[in-house]
C-alpha cells in the first residue's frame, strides 16, 4: 500500500502569495476559487481567493504532496479549517509590507494552533526586498517569546526556488 | 442587526434588492433565510426580518465559488447553481445574471419547500436583482478600480 500523501497547507493573510507560491510549486494546472475583489481591489491585486487552492507537487524521492491554499481574509476562517483538516503541515506567508504583520502571526499561529505548537508550521515572509535591517528579526523575537520554534525564511512567492526551500524545511522539522 | 453599507453598491440598488427579497418571500412563505452576497463573500442585501447573515453570505461565496471549479473539472460549463440538502431542508445558491457577475443570491427553506419551487423563485428573483443592477449600473456603484 503507498503511504499516505503529504498534505501542505498555505495560509496567511490576503496578498502574502499563497496563490502565488501554489502556482510555482504545483505540477497540475492548480484549481483555483479566484473572483473579483469588490473592495479593496488594487493595481497589483484585483482578485482574492474564496474557497481554496489545490495543487500537487512530486518530491525528489517520489513521494507525492498535495498543495492546498487558503483564503487570506478572517472572514474565511471557516474554510482556513476546513482546508487544514489533515494538514500534515502549515506554510505561513506574511507580507512585510501589511501594517501589522505581528499581528497577523499572532492570528494565524492561533488558529493553526495545533500545528504551530507541534512545529508543523515554516513561515515565509514575503515582499522584503524593500527592507532595511534584517527583516526577519521580530518574527524570530516574536515566536521565541513564546516559546514556538519554527523555522523562518524571507521568501518571494514568485520564485519556485523558494517556495522549495520552505517545503524542504518543513519535511525537515517534520522527520525530527 | 444593520446591514454594514458596502462601497460598491448604493442605498438604492440595495433598496430595490430587498424589495426582490420580500417577492421571493411571498412565493416561497416558509423561505427561512435569503441574502444577497457579493461573490468575494460580502453581504449586500437579506429579508428583512433575517438576523446578521455574513457568516452565510461569506459561505455562499467559497460554495458557489467550488460549484464553478467542479463545473470546469467536470466539464459542465458555468456554474448556474449549487443545491443543498439537508434533513431539515434545503438551500440554493444562484448567480445573479448580470454584467457584472459579481453577485449570488441564497435561499434557504423547510423540507415542506418543494425544490423546483425553491429552485423556480429563486430563478425569477435573480432575474428582477440582475435587472435592478443592469438599470443601476455606473462605475461608482458596480466596480472599484
Ligand atoms: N514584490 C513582491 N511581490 C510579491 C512577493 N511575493 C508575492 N508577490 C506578489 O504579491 C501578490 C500576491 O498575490 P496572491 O498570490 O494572490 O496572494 P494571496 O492573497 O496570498 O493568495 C502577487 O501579485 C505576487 O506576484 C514578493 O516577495 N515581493
Ligand atoms: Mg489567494
Amino acid at each position: 500500500m503507498n503511504p499516505a500523501p503529504i498534505k501542505l497547507v498555505f495560509t496567511g493573510p490576503v496578498g502574502s502569495g499563497k496563490t502565488t507560491a501554489l502556482h510555482q510549486l504545483s505540477e497540475i494546472t492548480p484549481v483555483v476559487t479566484e473572483q473579483a475583489m469588490t473592495v479593496g481591489a488594487t493595481v497589483n491585486k484585483t482578485t482574492t481567493t474564496v474557497a481554496l487552492d489545490y495543487g500537487e507537487v512530486t518530491l525528489e524521492n517520489g513521494e507525492k504532496v498535495l498543495l492546498f491554499g487558503t483564503p487570506g481574509q478572517r472572514y474565511y476562517d471557516y474554510m482556513c479549517k476546513i482546508v487544514a483538516q489533515g494538514a500534515t503541515g502549515i506554510m505561513l506567508l506574511l507580507n512585510n509590507d501589511n501594517a501589522d504583520p505581528q499581528n497577523d502571526l499572532a492570528y494565524f499561529t492561533e488558529l493553526f494552533a495545533d500545528h504551530a505548537k507541534r512545529g508543523a508550521m515554516v513561515l515565509g515572509i514575503t515582499h522584503t526586498e524593500g527592507a532595511r535591517n534584517n527583516p526577519l528579526q521580530r518574527y524570530h523575537a516574536w515566536l521565541s517569546d513564546r516559546g514556538y520554534m519554527l523555522p523562518v525564511f524571507a521568501v518571494d512567492a514568485r520564485n519556485r526556488d523558494d517556495v522549495i526551500l520552505m517545503v524542504e524545511a518543513l519535511a525537515a522539522s517534520l522527520e525530527y | 442587526m444593520n446591514l454594514i453599507p458596502h462601497p460598491s453598491f448604493s442605498s438604492t440598488l440595495t433598496n430595490e434588492f430587498n424589495r426582490a427579497l420580500l417577492q421571493l418571500k411571498d412565493s416561497v412563505p416558509d423561505l427561512s433565510t435569503a441574502c444577497v452576497a457579493t461573490r468575494d463573500g460580502f453581504e449586500i442585501a437579506r429579508l428583512e426580518s433575517d438576523n446578521d447573515q455574513r457568516k452565510l453570505a461569506a459561505m455562499a461565496s467559497s460554495m458557489h465559488a467550488l460549484g464553478d471549479a467542479i463545473a470546469a473539472e467536470a466539464s459542465l460549463g458555468a456554474c448556474r447553481n449549487v443545491i443543498i440538502e439537508g434533513n431539515a431542508g434545503k438551500a440554493v445558491m444562484l448567480t445573479v445574471p448580470d454584467a457584472a457577475a459579481n453577485k449570488v443570491l441564497i435561499a434557504a427553506a423547510s423540507s415542506d419547500t418543494n425544490l423546483a419551487m425553491l429552485l423556480i423563485s429563486s430563478r425569477t428573483c435573480c432575474e428582477q436583482l440582475a435587472n435592478a443592477s443592469q438599470n443601476h449600473f455606473a462605475p461608482d456603484t458596480e466596480f472599484v478600480t
